[in-house]
């Protein structure tokens, strides 16, 4: 059931990139946890462009982390990017934000976000975050089977 | 001797001729008033009667006009004259559709075969001779005088009346734009404010995981020092946000039960049972915003639980009381109680009563009850005694 998963992680604050990690560390779950720091080079990893043409090396994701915020093309901005794409809308995607405000919610999911979540503030959050991603998102179902929601 | 008969027969004459115009007027062969009183008769003949009507229509703020079917302008006032810049001897005879906007003649046109004895007033721009446009409301009433089918109308002019309310939009167009830049400001405290915050909350937590063994218990309690103070500052983030959420117009009034919704709350706090609470069951129903309310009833609920004295179990009371058309839903608490000088203070933003590190707060959970209940048309109020407890009240409209 535990097999390693890649999961993208687009975020801007590093601190944050280094809690999530520790977060899946506690749980602990061992999947692979990649980090771009704008949704440019989200987009750029996502389409395999160069660095990120080797797939060995940097895998397709089995699930997208997004900050609604960011420079360089922002989350909503990314979300609608993959929305319009014809392969990549299938791209499982969390928002992951520190903002408490409603309305970026409702925007998240409007633009296709699976889940919008509010990042933890202390490390036992962060470790019941990574655990609800593994088994909302990461868990492998019957083959060809949906996710489940 | 001969002249003085000759005054007499003139005088005696006169006399004569007076008094056949008053039987006249009298038997109403003349038009004319006669008023009986005690200096006399006082005869108001047709031209004096008319005076007032002409100073009336003459000198009245409205513009007034008087139209033949065609539409031919038969007679003005001076108001007109002035609201169109046109002398008066220019606008009587003339069309009155020259007055208005070229576009708008159909609808003149179609104003003139009205059946209607009196068109509801509208709004208008009269078009002066100058060029400038005035906003005018048109009130038009059809009506014939021996025998000769018209129109009147009276032309207001809504200058005054178009500034102020250009004044008014404008101020809530401010209004708005604040709100929002309020909301902007929000959403960066929210946001920009939490980031740093975790930081410091998560790596203080990593390092008294990690290295707390290796760290002498003197250094443990100053990261246990720094990581209060983040969890006091997320609070205030977190009520600071939840209060200008609050005074957001986004709320909608609805109909509510609040019992249930009391129990529910109560139901998020675990530690509360059997003794410590009590719900005395309603089948009242209120008009409110329900999301709002809740937060309010959670924040008295959470005071009532924390300002206890040290040893003493909270114990916790909810009723509700009809007055007037209103419902008082009372919480109360045996907690240490507010001094009277106090209570008409705790209500403010930011404003603590008790600066003891045991009942730590942000200062911002009652304003917030009492912002939102404002909101809502209702009050909230506290009858306390230092030591004895408090109950706390909000009264909202029954549904």
């Amino acid at each position: 059931m535990n097999q390693q998963k890649c999961i993208l992680v687009a975020e801007d604050n590093p601190d944050d990139f280094v809690l999530l990690r520790r977060g899946f560390e506690k749980a602990p779950l061992t999947h692979k946890l990649v980090h771009v720091c704008n949704g440019k080079l989200a987009w750029d990893y996502l389409l395999g462009e160069p660095p990120f043409s080797d797939r060995n090396q940097h895998p397709f994701p089995d699930l997208l982390l997004l900050d609604p915020r960011m420079p360089a093309l922002d989350g909503f901005d990314l979300l609608r990017l993959l929305q319009s794409h014809p392969e990549l809308s299938a791209l499982p995607v969390v928002v992951l934000s520190s903002s408490l405000v409603e309305s970026y919610a409702k925007t998240a999911k409007r633009l296709g976000a699976r889940e919008y979540l509010v990042k933890p503030m202390d490390l036992d959050e962060y470790r019941d975050l990574a655990l609800g991603l593994h088994q909302r998102w990461l868990v492998d179902s019957i083959p060809g089977a949906p996710h489940k929601p | 001797m001969e002249k003085l008969k000759t005054e007499i027969e003139e005088l005696k004459s006169r006399l004569a001729e007076a008094e056949e115009t008053l039987n006249a007027i009298r038997s109403g062969e003349v038009d004319a008033l006669v008023a009986s009183g005690p200096d006399g008769d006082q005869i108001f003949t047709l031209q004096g009667a008319e005076m007032p009507y002409r100073i009336l229509v003459e000198e009245m703020n409205q513009g007034a006009l008087m139209l033949i079917p065609d539409g031919t302008i038969l007679y003005a006032n001076t108001r007109f004259s002035q609201l169109s810049k046109t002398p008066l001897e220019q606008v009587i005879g003339s069309s009155w559709q020259q007055f208005f906007p070229r576009d708008k003649h159909p609808q003149l046109e179609t104003h003139l075969k009205t059946t209607e004895p009196v068109s509801p007033p509208e709004e208008w721009s009269l078009q002066a001779a100058d060029g400038s446009f005035c906003p005018v409301q048109l009130s038009l009433r059809s009506m014939s005088a021996s025998g000769v089918k018209g129109f009147s109308v009276i032309v207001t002019d809504l200058t005054g009346r178009k500034q102020s309310e250009n004044a008014l939009r404008k101020t809530s167009a401010e209004l708005l734009e604040r709100n929002e830049a309020l909301e902007a400001f929000s959403n960066i405290v929210s946001h920009d404010m939490r980031a740093p915050l975790r930081t410091m909350q998560g790596f203080v937590a990593i390092l008294l995981e990690e290295y707390g063994d290796k760290l002498g218990s003197e250094a443990k309690s100053y990261l246990d020092r720094i990581q209060s103070s983040a969890n006091r500052l997320a609070r205030l983030i977190h009520d600071v946000l939840a209060y200008t959420r609050l005074s957001g117009d986004k709320n909608e009034v609805a109909t509510f039960d609040l019992d249930k919704m009391m129990r529910e709350i109560v139901e998020t706090y675990p530690n509360l049972s059997g003794p410590n609470i009590e719900i005395v069951a309603s089948s009242a129903k209120v008009r409110g915003h329900e999301l709002a309310l809740g937060q309010c009833v959670s924040n008295l609920l959470g005071n009532a639980l924390k300002f206890v004295p040290p040893g003493r179990v909270p114990c916790v009371k909810f009723w509700t009381e009809a007055t007037n058309g209103r419902l008082r839903l009372w919480v109360q608490d045996n907690g240490i109680g507010i001094l009277p000088k106090d209570q008409g203070r705790i209500f403010d933003v930011f404003s603590r009563v008790h600066n003891d590190a045991a009942y730590e707060g942000t200062g911002l959970g009652l304003s917030m009850v009492k912002k939102a209940v404002e909101k809502m048309g209702g009050q909230v109020g506290v009858d306390s005694e230092l030591g004895q407890g408090s109950r706390f009240w909000i009264e909202l409209d029954r549904a």
